[in-house]
């Protein structure tokens, strides 16, 4: 083999794994591709989250997206970067979550998350709603910058930007694989604009 | 001949560097996270409690707000460590995770009474030390995380709790170097 085609295999190899290594970086990161995954209108899980059988690409995605997040035996976590539709949540807009939660979980929680995956500097700290919250038994939650003036359960957003929402059961009554994935989750649908 | 010698070594060197990548990140995270915390609590085997979550709070991504967490960051080189904690009249777990961001087990608010006691250790720690029964961990990594939850969906609640509960929480060697 000539000289020139083994330096040239040499520079495709290093070229191409640094392309691969970006690839695994960029397919790991918020919104990324998960094995298992399980989608529930726009809500969106897998099974294996913290477990000793997660594959390396859940492995990764969470240490990313969730780093420290607890397996399916102590609590499930569902997240949405769309709403029903399909479209990106955006903190310009208002959203509902419609719908009671399933029974059954010690308590939950649905947070709202800006886009780096950190929460966001609202000036009311209404970082998110949980069982505990007045008036979530009524199946309503807004989402949105503006305090709702009905009252109803709020999560708040602010600025200009994409955010994503994560509602999760913590002790939860040792739901399966098959229950995961046929939960009532509530409906996430944009009111305005 | 040559243009397929390339082709090869572009898919090869591609693979590499997908798969090494992808196996890298969660412990190379997780590595990061030990440090830092181990830094902030001013050592390992301490813990730290990094108060209610806010948009200040960038160590850990998607944390949540209606939790309040304690963090030891576990070094298991000098032999088994033990973790004792008030329990509150509310949502509590102890969850431990390995240098690889893996969970082998959660200790939970309802197998204690008024106190919890959790030994962690690796299995060959485990196997050569008589424990009196207390609740183990075995941990297959000689570092982790051994991280506590607590429900405070009252962030109002949050200074009594910190009192009575996370200042009163130890981690420590279980046997302590004379």
């Amino acid at each position: 083999m000539r000289l020139s085609t083994v330096i040239a295999a040499g520079a495709a190899f290093v070229v191409a794994g640094v392309a691969g290594a970006a690839t695994a970086w960029i397919g790991t990161g918020p919104g990324g591709w998960v094995p298992n995954a399980i989608r529930i209108n726009a809500w969106t899980t897998s099974t294996v989250i913290g477990s000793q059988s997660a594959d390396a690409w859940t492995r990764a995605y969470v240490s990313r997206i969730g780093l420290l997040g607890l397996p399916r035996s102590e609590s499930a976590y569902y997240s949405a970067y769309v709403d029903d539709s399909g479209q990106p949540l955006e903190t310009t807009a208002s959203y509902e979550i419609r719908g009671v939660m399933p029974e059954g979980p010690q308590w939950w929680s649905v947070t709202a998350y800006g886009p780096d995956s950190f929460l966001m500097d609202v000036p009311n700290d209404h970082f998110s709603v949980s069982s505990a919250t007045e008036g979530v038994d009524d199946g309503r939650i807004v989402v949105s910058a503006e305090r709702p003036s009905d009252g109803a359960p709020w999560v708040e957003l602010t600025g200009d930007q994409t955010f994503s929402l994560t509602l999760r059961f913590y002790r939860h009554p040792n739901w399966t694989d098959e229950e995961l994935r046929n939960l009532d989750l509530p409906q996430l649908v944009r009111v305005s604009p | 001949m040559r243009v397929i010698v390339i082709i090869i070594a572009a898919a090869v060197g591609f693979g590499a560097g997908y798969f090494f990548t992808l196996n890298q990140i969660p412990r190379l995270i997780m590595a990061g996270t030990m440090e830092r915390t181990a830094g902030l609590a001013g050592g390992w085997n301490q813990f730290i409690h990094p108060g209610l979550r806010d948009e200040t709070s960038t160590r850990v991504v998607r944390p949540s707000p209606d939790l309040v967490y304690s963090a030891c960051v576990i070094d298991l080189s000098d032999g088994p460590i033990r973790i004792t904690s008030p329990m509150p009249d509310r949502y509590w777990s102890l969850s431990f995770f390995d240098a690889n961001t893996d969970v082998p087990d959660i200790a939970q608010r309802e197998e204690f009474d008024d106190v919890a006691e959790v030994i962690i250790a690796t299995r060959a720690q485990a196997e050569s030390n008589d424990f009196d029964g207390v609740r183990t961990i075995i941990s297959p990594t000689s570092r982790g995380v051994a991280l506590t939850r607590m429900f405070t969906p009252d962030r109002s609640e949050y200074p009594r709790l910190r009192e009575t509960i996370q200042t009163a929480a130890t981690c420590g060697p279980l046997n302590p170097a004379p």
